[in-house]
């Protein structure tokens, strides 16, 4: 068994197996590092985390943030992706976690290793973990887990992102083979949790960032929403829920059963439902510690003012790329010289200029700048501000000056103000230049994200968004790849996806055929890709911790994945004695 | 038989006289020199008026098409070149004002148009008829009346999606009922008037009667409704909108415009006072006409 840190794995000499560990970021050695147990321990409840010395009591250490209520019917991620609180994800540990540089370190596994080919991934499960319920946290609850993911019956959103990894997740979805039938098993041991992929997956292991546990227990006797009602609650992460009432607010309180590793300051988290054009008016009145993505013209009050421009944070978020995207089966959209004219018509740099500000960059391929593999400059050529160009193709596909073009309805899932303006901004670019009339529709997240992953698509034409599940550059060409997000099927962008996929060679040669694969796809056009978001955050001084100090990179900020098990985050960050002594 | 006439001469100078020759007073003139004579009455024509002319007259009138934008004068104040500065896309903001006020007033009329076509022959019906008609028609209102107006039109809207033409008819669709039960309760009074038996003892069928004796005489007190309702119906459509299920972009709608400026009033306070100030005065403006036209109709008055 080989286990190598990532960090280290370009310096290695890089043989087949040692590549496999390598790309998958396994970290044994992070976790022997750690002083991590490494046999059968006995479970010990969560003790309060020692507070720094400038800390506040710790009933004062309570974590307020606003989330919109339309994006918050459900706790379960194994429901509904897209539906869930800005703050969720606390009620079990996955099996790894990422660190504020992006590195895999271990959460619920201790330890993981690939077999020879790359197909098998096992994973040794810390032995103290416990559930609420007093049950031990063993290898049946993630194989209950990811039966109930597969399950046709409930259409869950994100299958999608175990669809072609883990063996017959796919063909479970599909109703073709019984969820017991997954690849998704027991090994040696209850501690011991096999997957087995239908391809090499060295980057399986930070897909794992994806894999927080039900509890087979409670999933059985209860139902799969049993988190949802604080009755009913069973955690084994360092929270569980205390009170939710439905479209006001929702309480997480400190699960003093918890037997993981994290040592969290906050005793409670408040979440509090309002409209996204309120969150900063609430920020601001001192009823929440946090927020993002303010609207343009709040960030001019924020950097006009002396107090609030010093509680600015900017990091890369999730390398969040916003795009136009159509159905390229059905006209007009089925013509390339029709999709090619909409990349020539909208100005990015009048965007970033008038709109975006500091809160993003043009976007000229899927790939962020700073993500693995991107290559910005490379393709700005292709999708490039050329309403000339533009005009010509739509000529050419037999539409001068838009004549006989149809009105077009440009779909957005629950736009915030930015996302709005920036639609509304490229619906007028394509009107002066093409001669196009589009209107915006906006449709709240449920709504959208079923018509957009219904097969065939029920969107013709749409605006979204897409930040990565995991660092590297698999994740997010990924959602191109035939049968994945959108309609767009290229057997040529396809064959290079999954070639780099398992690729075992030198890691340059790999990041080459993602961007070669890239290239493809900004040049198929299957969407105009706009910007990608430099997201701005809010946070009140008296936050503190080291989940503010700047990683390696420099970059303060909350890193993505934010505030929840699969971060270091909530490990991080604590309340000053500062703090307004009112803070509920 | 021979019948002796006399006829005293009148001077034509005398007042007598000028009232003998004029034509007499009808109710409309009655009720039109009542409406005059109220000043806020009048101020809300007024406002009617001039706004149904910056409305309608919006793409002779304004400065540009409501979808024209330039993104590189985003964000202006209010200036010479644009009086209400520009919006955050780069569109004229006097432009959308005066077209989003075309689409209220659009709205505003035809939904109520809807309205007084589900909800006059309905009332007519019901009250004319009476027993099992209308037990029938007051049920259907009473199943109308129990569901919160807004919330079923919100329900209309996710179902039939957003546009004018869905808004109209959701608007309409839930503001018939008031119109219903004043046509039902002016024909449980009319209809026992003595010209309705005369009517019927002349021959004349119901509908007949309906259509040329009891709605003409029924029509007053509904004209005042019906103005009343305008303003509310526009104001539904603003509601619709400012929640985000009513008109879509880039067509302007004055309460999407309300909801779009919530995030930029702190710093760019035309985008909210503009429309707010359109849709203040259309509800003022047509709430003073309804009010005149209700003192103006007052029977009681004549």
């Amino acid at each position: 068994m080989t286990k190598t840190h990532p960090d280290n794995a370009a310096a290695l000499h890089l043989d087949r197996r040692t590549l496999l560990m390598a790309a998958a970021a396994g970290s044994s050695l992070v976790g022997m590092s750690m002083g991590l147990p490494q046999g059968i321990a006995a479970a010990t409840a969560q003790t309060p985390a020692p507070l720094p010395a400038d800390a506040a009591a710790p009933e004062q250490q309570v974590w307020r943030v606003a989330s919109d209520p339309t994006s918050a019917t459900l706790l379960n991620f194994y429901e509904q992706v897209y539906e869930r609180p800005d703050i969720a994800d606390l009620f079990s540990d996955p099996l790894v976690r990422l660190s504020k540089n992006f590195e895999i370190i271990p959460g619920a596994a201790t330890e993981w290793s690939g077999s020879q080919d790359g197909k098998t991934w096992t994973f040794t499960l810390d032995n103290t973990l416990m559930w609420s319920d007093g049950n031990p946290v063993t290898a049946r609850d993630w194989i209950a887990t990811f039966r109930y993911a597969a399950a046709p019956d409930h259409a869950w959103d994100f299958a999608w992102f175990w669809s072609g990894d883990i063996v017959n997740f796919t063909e479970a979805f599909d109703g073709s083979v019984p969820p017991d039938q997954i690849g998704v098993r027991q090994g040696a041991n209850e501690f011991e949790l096999v997957f087995e992929t239908v391809n090499p997956a060295p980057y399986l292991p930070s897909k794992m960032l994806y894999s927080a546990p039900l509890s087979a227990a409670a999933l059985e006797a209860t139902g799969p929403l049993y988190s949802n009602e604080p009755a009913t609650a069973v955690s084994a992460g360092p929270f569980i829920l205390e009170e939710w009432v439905r479209d006001q607010y929702l309480i997480y309180r400190r699960n003093e059963a918890y037997t993981g590793k994290q040592q969290i300051p906050m005793q409670r988290i408040i979440v509090k439902f309002a409209a996204p054009s309120t969150f900063f008016t609430l920020y601001e009145a001192g009823e929440t510690d946090y927020m993002e993505n303010p609207a343009p013209a709040e960030l001019q009050l924020v950097e006009s003012d002396p107090e609030l421009s010093q509680q600015v944070y900017q990091g890369v978020g999730d390398f969040r790329v916003d795009y136009l995207f159509f159905d390229i089966n059905t006209a007009p959209f089925d013509n390339l010289q029709v999709r090619q004219a909409f990349s020539h018509a909208i100005d990015r740099d009048a965007i970033k200029a008038q709109i975006l500000g500091n809160l993003g960059n043009p976007s000229y391929g899927f790939l962020a700048s700073g993500f693995p593999a991107a290559n910005q400059e490379g393709l700005a050529g292709i999708q490039n501000f050329d309403p000339a160009a533009a005009k010509q193709l739509l000529t050419e596909a037999g539409y001068p000056n838009g004549e006989g073009f149809p009105d077009l309805e440009l779909w957005l899932r629950a736009p915030i103000p930015i996302e709005q303006t920036v639609a509304g901004a490229m619906g007028a670019m394509l009107k002066e230049h093409l001669n196009i009339n589009v209107s915006l529709g906006a449709r709240d997240e449920a709504t959208f994200t079923d018509a957009m992953n219904a097969k065939p698509t029920q969107i013709l034409f749409g605006y979204v968004s897409y930040g990565m599940d995991y660092l590297d550059p698999s994740n997010m060409l990924g959602l191109w790849v035939s049968g994945g997000r959108h309609p767009y099927a290229s057997p040529e962008f396809d064959k290079m996806v999954a070639d780099a996929n398992v690729f075992l060679g030198a890691p340059e040669e790999r990041i080459a055929m993602y961007q070669e694969a890239e290239r493809i796809l900004v040049t198929d056009v299957p969407a105009v890709f706009v910007y990608y978001r430099t997201p701005i955050q809010l946070i009140k001084p008296y936050a503190k911790g080291d989940a503010l100090a700047p990683d390696n990179n420099g970059i303060a900020a909350i890193h993505w994945p934010g505030f929840n098990t699969g971060s270091t985050v909530p490990e991080g960050l604590y309340i000053g004695s500062d703090a307004p002594a009112d803070r509920a | 038989m021979q019948t002796a006439t006399t006829s005293v001469p009148i001077p034509r100078e005398s007042a007598e006289g000028r009232a003998f020759t004029q034509a007499p007073r009808t109710a409309a003139s009655y009720a039109f020199r009542r409406f005059m004579r109220q000043k806020l009455a009048v101020a809300g024509l007024v406002i009617v008026v001039v706004l149904v002319i910056a409305g309608f007259g919006a793409p002779i009138l304004a400065p540009g098409h409501y979808a024209e934008a330039n993104l590189m004068e985003a964000n202006q104040f209010p200036s010479r070149q644009h009086w209400m500065g520009t919006d955050t896309i780069g569109h004229d903001f006097l432009s959308r004002v005066m077209y989003g006020t075309r689409t209220s007033l659009m709205v505003g009329f035809a939904a109520v148009a809807v309205a007084c076509l589900i909800g006059i022959p309905l009332g007519m019906f019901a009250g004319l008829r009476g027993g099992y008609a209308d037990f029938a028609v007051m049920r259907l209102v009473e199943v109308m009346t129990a569901f919160p107006g807004l919330l079923f039109a919100i329900f209309l809207m996710t179902v039939l999606g957003a546009g004018v033409g869905n808004i109209i008819l959701v608007i309409g669709i839930t503001s018939w009922v008031t119109i219903c039960r004043l046509m039902r309760a002016q024909l449980l009074m009319l209809r026992e008037q003595e010209y309705v038996a005369a009517a019927r003892a002349m021959g004349a069928g119901e509908f007949t009667i309906a259509v040329r004796h009891l709605l003409p005489n029924a029509i007053a007190p509904a004209i005042v409704a019906i103005t009343l309702a305008i303003p509310t119906a526009i104001f539904a459509e603003a509601g619709l909108s400012f929640l985000g299920i009513g008109i879509n972009e880039p067509t302007p709608s004055l309460g999407k415009m309300v909801a779009d400026s919530a995030a930029y009033i702190r710093v760019f306070w035309h985008l909210g006072l503009f429309p707010t100030l359109a849709i203040a005065l259309i509800m003022l403006g047509f709430s003073f006409v309804g009010d005149g036209l209700r003192d103006a109709l007052d029977p009681r008055q004549t």
